[in-house]
């Protein structure tokens, strides 16, 4: 509250000093963060366009759900430091890295999910990029989120520890405006991609944002056209949160 | 979201100028900060692609009177597949420029206005998915592997669905219930990503059906064999070693229909659907640091003349 209430006199401050007489309006932040450069040829020797494509989708449609403005970063930018640094403001959170329900001794469970930032340009990823989902917990001050995507390998999981990062419970039947969406399974890109393409599409679509996160997701799992990795890793999205809630920020 | 946490989290956002813009990219990243950050490190300039803020899907209303055959059709896929009917039937025509296609749609909507289903069907009369918005009743624990076959199965001949021989039946781990897939294939090479999928949710009803069928191409003339197509790909491995330090292995590989794509290819982002290709599929493992990231990749060869077509990304 004491950084919320600082923030608000540097803004008045600021609008006294510019002699501004706008009606003030609410921000309702969404970050979207990709890595990029672990998939570069740096890396891999090849130059993957997904990381780019999932980013802009994201942005694009977290925009017109409401969220404002839209931050993140696309490769380098997407550092530990600056997620964590970010997260406590955000209304809305989108991912897209590699991801994995990691082993933690200390962690409740033996689970401390997490994921990998951008390792920076010319770099590659190691052990030491992880974002776990405990330090971004603490991060967070345990205030809530609308809207968080975990388009990675893994995140959506019954044994992901993603979820409770944002104060989002494994819940089907969540009352507040919520909701989480991840991947169970090792999962290509191309099949997140269609995924979240046909669950954004389906949630902006209509009118007045009449439709809910719940008939976007189902709208998305049944089109089908999911290739997956192999049979032990079939392609299957999970949510939690609350199957009403439109997808809106605020 | 409450009033409390409303106020924790809110920030004052006015026009973004002079010593408010300041304000603003000290709060958090803009979407502005965040591109000067991708340029700063050196990206390809096919990551920094401004984001467009535009909807996916253009919808336009379409009256029963119009099209009757539409919503007759929507009601018999309903019908097939022990989907509810509503109060009244909503129709709209959409142009969807994510899956690149235009089909009719049909909404069941109860008297409150909700959704209660949902059925598409493509200017050929093809049904191209069907849906129900309940929640799943509690699970049937006679709605096993066997009974979810045995009730898609139904619900797709009665659909007049066409799908071609054994289904595969496979359990979806986080939902409860079974996905069950019948793969397309021409020839006996399956088409990637082509498929009839239904999905028998955990009380055993049927929650959706997806049909995705993709026009094919000519087969070539003549065909690469297996061995070239590996020596290919190892040849363009031991490229990117070169590059990355990095090593592969060339792993699984088999024919397939697949679409060429844009995974490694900027230019191609965005490009209207090709008729699919017969190609190589060819799995690649990074061995080393680079697995620690990088699970899979796949590569598309072209069957007939070895061009790459595109491909796969597992992170």
């Amino acid at each position: 509250m004491k950084r919320a209430a600082s923030w608000l006199v540097s803004a008045v401050v600021a609008l006294s000093a510019l002699g501004a007489t706008a009606a003030p309006t609410y921000a309702y932040i969404a970050d979207s963060w990709s890595n990029a450069n672990a998939f570069m040829s740096a890396c891999v020797g090849f130059n993957s366009t997904y990381p780019s494509q999932m980013n802009s989708q994201a942005r694009a449609q977290l925009a017109l759900l409401g969220y404002s403005p839209i931050g993140g970063a696309l490769g380098a930018g997407f550092t530990r430091t600056a997620f964590l640094n970010n997260v406590f403001s955000e209304y809305g959170t989108y991912v897209h890295s590699h991801g994995d329900n990691y082993w933690s001794s200390s962690a409740s469970g033996g689970i401390d999910s997490g994921f990998l930032q951008d390792p920076g340009s010319g770099r590659c990823n190691s052990s030491s990029d992880i974002i776990r989902a405990s330090a971004i917990k603490s991060a967070t001050m345990g205030t809530p989120y609308n809207l968080v995507v975990m388009s990675t390998c893994y995140l959506g999981s019954s044994n992901s520890t993603m979820p409770g990062a944002f104060q989002i419970e494994k819940t089907k039947s969540s009352t507040q405006r919520e909701f989480y969406l991840g991947y169970v399974h090792s999962t290509y890109d191309s099949s997140a991609m269609r995924f979240e393409k046909a669950f954004f599409s389906y949630l902006n679509g209509g009118t007045n944002h009449n439709r809910t996160v719940y008939q976007a997701f189902q709208y998305a799992a049944g089109i089908g056209g999911y290739a997956a990795p192999d049979s032990a890793d079939p392609f299957e999205a999970n949510w939690w949160g609350n199957p009403n809630y439109n997808g809106t920020a605020g | 979201m409450n009033t409390n946490n409303r106020i924790i989290k809110a920030r004052f956002l006015i026009g973004c100028t002079g010593v408010l813009c300041a304000l603003a990219a000290g709060a958090g990243p803009t979407a502005a900060a965040s591109l000067v950050t991708a340029l700063g490190s050196n990206a390809p300039a096919a990551q920094l692609a401004p984001a467009v803020a535009a909807s996916l899907r253009v919808e336009t209303p379409i009256e029963a009177a119009d099209k009757p055959g539409v919503f007759a059709k929507a009601h018999t896929i309903r019908a097939a597949f022990g989907m509810p009917d509503g109060s009244r039937s909503e129709g709209v025509h959409v142009r969807d420029q994510g899956r690149h296609a235009e089909y009719d749609e049909v909404t069941e909507e109860d008297a409150a206005g909700k959704p209660v289903a949902l059925t598409q069907v493509d200017q050929s009369g093809q049904v191209l998915m069907a849906v129900r918005f309940d929640l799943p009743g509690k699970a049937d624990r006679a709605a096993g592997r066997d009974a979810a076959r045995a009730r898609a199965t139904q619900g797709a001949v009665a659909a007049g669905l066409g799908q071609q021989g054994d289904p595969e039946v496979v359990p979806t781990d986080a939902q409860g219930g079974w996905d069950v897939r019948w793969q397309r294939s021409r020839d006996g090479i399956a088409v990637r990503g082509d498929e009839v999928r239904v999905h028998v949710r955990v009380d055993g009803s049927i929650g959706s059906v997806g049909q995705v069928t993709h026009d094919l191409a000519a087969r070539p003339a003549s065909t690469l064999s297996l061995a070239q197509a590996r020596a290919l790909v190892a040849d363009q491995t031991r490229a990117w070693s070169a590059r990355s330090g990095s090593d592969f292995s060339v792993d699984a590989a088999e024919l397939q229909w697949v679409g060429p794509n844009a995974a490694f290819d900027p230019s191609k982002i965005g490009a209207a659907d090709e008729p699919y290709r017969l190609a190589w599929v060819v799995n690649v493992t990074p061995k080393g640091e680079a697995a620690a990231y990088t699970r899979q990749v796949v590569l598309f060869v072209d069957a007939g003349t070895g061009a790459l077509l595109g491909g796969d990304v597992v992170e």
